[in-house]
């Protein structure tokens, strides 16, 4: 693969998180008057007027924009208005909690999907095939936030035997994962059968048997590595639902993550906070799909070579 | 020509290397079981190219399918296949492993998408040697912990020696620059490139018998004949017995020694090939003849074999050729008819044979 793809990649990479940059700051600006949405319609002009002036809320509205770029790129991103720390502080301090949430439901939806996805398509149209796709269904259509209410219902409520909420033993870890876990497990399952199926009926497939490799290698040396093709193109969205899910699920649980900061920030008003999480998100979902489109290359010649043709 | 009729000689006196008879395929659909092959029943000799021709869907390719056992597990085969006395159709998984690529290799009728897209050409031979010669692997089962390292070492070895069968093989079918060409991807060579990459892969194994599925339908006229020339040369040095499976008439005319003319899943015709060219005797193979432009004969119009093959579901309940027959009889609505044997291992499936005056 050549540099320049890369380099063309992460250009383009850098270009979009600018633009979300810039984005933010419309948002925020048209969601009303900061220093209003802070002290409420009953503040005196008095400390409205020294708070505006206090974070450069009276300046024109370009100026702001130029004074907000150059701080964005200087990592100053504001203070919380809560407490006055850095924004990025507060943000940075929850990471490692919803890192390790994601690390470890990423793990178990792949470990489960996409083995129960080969499984159905090896065995396609079998009573295997259909209970799984059944299960699948049903995950898929089980949403977040009720499949969390259910289980603190059942586990924590009726049977006394999970934490409901926290995030202290490996205890804790058990429903938010279970919660996040099986919509998506669901999604890869039936994305990997149906990847598996189209490989298996490609004619490089038989001529595979015709050669006289056995099965067992056929599916590994010859499917599996074609079929992990398009399973790595929606490898991209599953972090893009993986973030929004944990949002969903670090609420419902209480677990100390970014997301439940960032639903507490929006509560609060807290606009340097909600500022960063959302650059936060916008930053590791176009990261995650650089990284998708980089591993795309490398597992297709094809499209390596059209890639460095395209240049 | 005289190639040729030593062959035909030969043939009579040797015991047939595939022997396949009364084949019937039938699939599964919604609507019930269908039929596809009524019964094929042929003989390939040994350093003998047999051309199984007909129209498409009348049954050729399924037919090697069925050889091979590559159709879908929940088709129903029946019939015998006879590969030097050993039935190929009461294998067990194991035993076809062996089987293919060892004692009968395939080559398929689109060789760019028959390659495997992510791997390179040499990592495709070399799996091809690997699993069909004679350099001899470590079976897994046999690795215990403390071998580990020297089976590595073996392998590492043995994936050598293949690397350079595998570069022996690809300048054996015509390809010039092996070493390069070992590192590329099926997406960068061309389509008769490709063809002989997997002619190469057939090789590996030194089979006895190549079936060939419409080799050089996807390609252009002047690499279709390279291919079949690589084909007959191969034939000739290695010994082995080849089915081409073609729609080409003039195919089977340049490169075949005996032919078997297929008609809605069965063989209404077979026989050496100058023989059928000379003299046709089932309406259907006449028809076909015909159709054909010839360079020896002034012919004013092509005739076309009026009307079209009837579908799986709605076959006659006689001759499945009644229907389009210019000289039918009334038995053929009632019967099918069975094969006749005549001298020369010429077979005809037909109550009305024609016999002499071929001509256009």
């Amino acid at each position: 693969m050549s540099i320049r793809f890369f380099i063309r990649k992460i250009f383009r990479a850098l270009l979009t998180i600018c633009l979300i940059v810039t984005f933010i700051f419309v948002a925020l600006r048209l969601s009303g008057d900061s220093a209003l949405l802070i002290f409420g319609p009953d503040a005196d002009s008095e400390s409205l007027e020294i708070l505006r002036e206090a974070w450069g809320l009276n300046k024109p509205i370009w100026q702001q924009y130029v004074i907000y770029i150059s701080n964005v790129f200087h990592g100053d991103l504001g203070k919380s208005y809560l407490d006055g720390r850095d924004a990025v502080e507060v943000v940075a301090e929850r990471i490692p909690k919803t890192l390790s949430l994601m690390w470890v439901t990423a793990a178990v939806t792949l470990l489960i999907g996409i083995p129960a996805g080969i499984q159905s398509a090896l065995h396609h149209n079998t009573k295997r095939d259909r209970v799984t796709m059944t299960l699948a269904v049903m995950g898929l259509s089980i949403p977040n936030f009720f499949l969390g209410v259910l289980l603190i219902l059942l586990f924590s409520v009726t049977w006394r035997v999970l934490p409901s909420a926290g995030s202290d033993s490996w205890k804790h870890y058990i429903m938010p994962v279970i919660t996040m876990a099986t919509a998506e497990a669901a999604v890869f399952a039936r994305f990997t059968r149906s990847a598996m199926l189209e490989i298996l009926n490609q004619p490089y497939i038989r001529t595979a048997i015709a050669k006289g490799v056995p099965w067992k290698k056929v599916v590994r040396e010859h499917a599996l590595p074609n079929a992990a093709i398009p399973i790595v193109t929606i490898a991209g969205f599953f972090i893009g639902s993986l973030i929004v899910g944990g949002v969903i699920t670090e609420n419902v649980f209480a677990w100390p993550g970014v997301g439940r900061l960032l639903v507490t920030a929006v509560a609060n008003r807290d606009l340097a906070v909600v500022q960063v999480t959302i650059l936060l998100i916008a930053v590791s979902m176009v990261t995650a799909n650089l990284i998708v489109d980089i591993a795309y290359g490398w597992l297709d010649p094809r499209v390596r070579d059209l890639r460095s043709e395209e240049l | 020509m005289n190639e040729k009729l030593t062959e035909s000689v030969i043939k009579s006196q040797r015991a047939p290397l595939l022997q396949i008879s009364d084949l019937t395929i039938d699939f599964n659909t919604p609507t019930g079981w269908i039929r596809c092959l009524h019964g094929v029943g042929f003989e390939v000799y040994p350093g003998e190219i047999l051309g199984l021709v007909g129209e498409s869907g009348c049954g050729k390719s399924i037919t090697s399918m069925a050889v091979m056992k590559l159709l879908d597990p929940r088709a129903r085969i029946g019939g015998n296949v006879r590969y030097k006395n050993q039935d190929l159709l009461t294998l067990d998984e194991n035993g076809l492993t062996k089987m293919r690529g060892r004692d009968i290799a395939m080559i398929f009728q689109d060789p760019v998408s028959s390659l495997n897209p992510v791997h390179t050409i040499g990592r495709q031979v070399v799996e091809s040697i690997i699993y069909n010669s004679a350099i001899p692997f470590l079976n897994n089962k046999v690795m215990g912990k403390k071998k580990t390292e020297m089976v590595k070492k073996h392998q590492r070895v043995t994936v050598q020696a293949a690397r350079i069968e595998a570069e022996r093989l690809l300048n054996r079918v015509g390809i010039p620059e092996t070493k390069q060409c070992l590192k590329q991807y099926p997406h960068e060579l061309s389509g008769g490139m490709n063809q002989r990459v997997m002619i190469a892969m057939a090789l590996a194994g030194r089979p006895q018998l190549l079936i060939a599925d419409e080799p050089t339908t996807a390609l252009d006229v002047t690499i279709q004949a390279q291919i079949l020339e690589l084909i007959r040369s191969l034939r000739n040095e290695m010994e082995m017995s080849i089915i081409l499976i073609t729609h080409d008439l003039s195919v089977v005319a340049e490169t075949c020694d005996s032919m078997a003319v297929m008609y809605c899943g069965l063989i209404i015709e077979k026989g050496t090939v100058e023989g059928i060219f000379a003299d046709p005797h089932h309406p259907y193979t006449r028809g076909l003849l015909a159709s054909l432009p010839r360079i020896d004969r002034q012919i004013d119009m092509l005739l076309p074999v009026e009307g079209s093959v009837p579908a799986p579901h709605e076959m006659p309940r006689g001759c499945a050729f009644e229907p389009r027959c210019n000289v039918a009889l009334n038995v053929c609505k009632i019967r099918q008819p069975a094969p006749t044997t005549e001298s020369h291992g010429r077979s005809i499936s037909c109550f009305n044979p024609q016999y002499g005056g071929f001509q256009v």
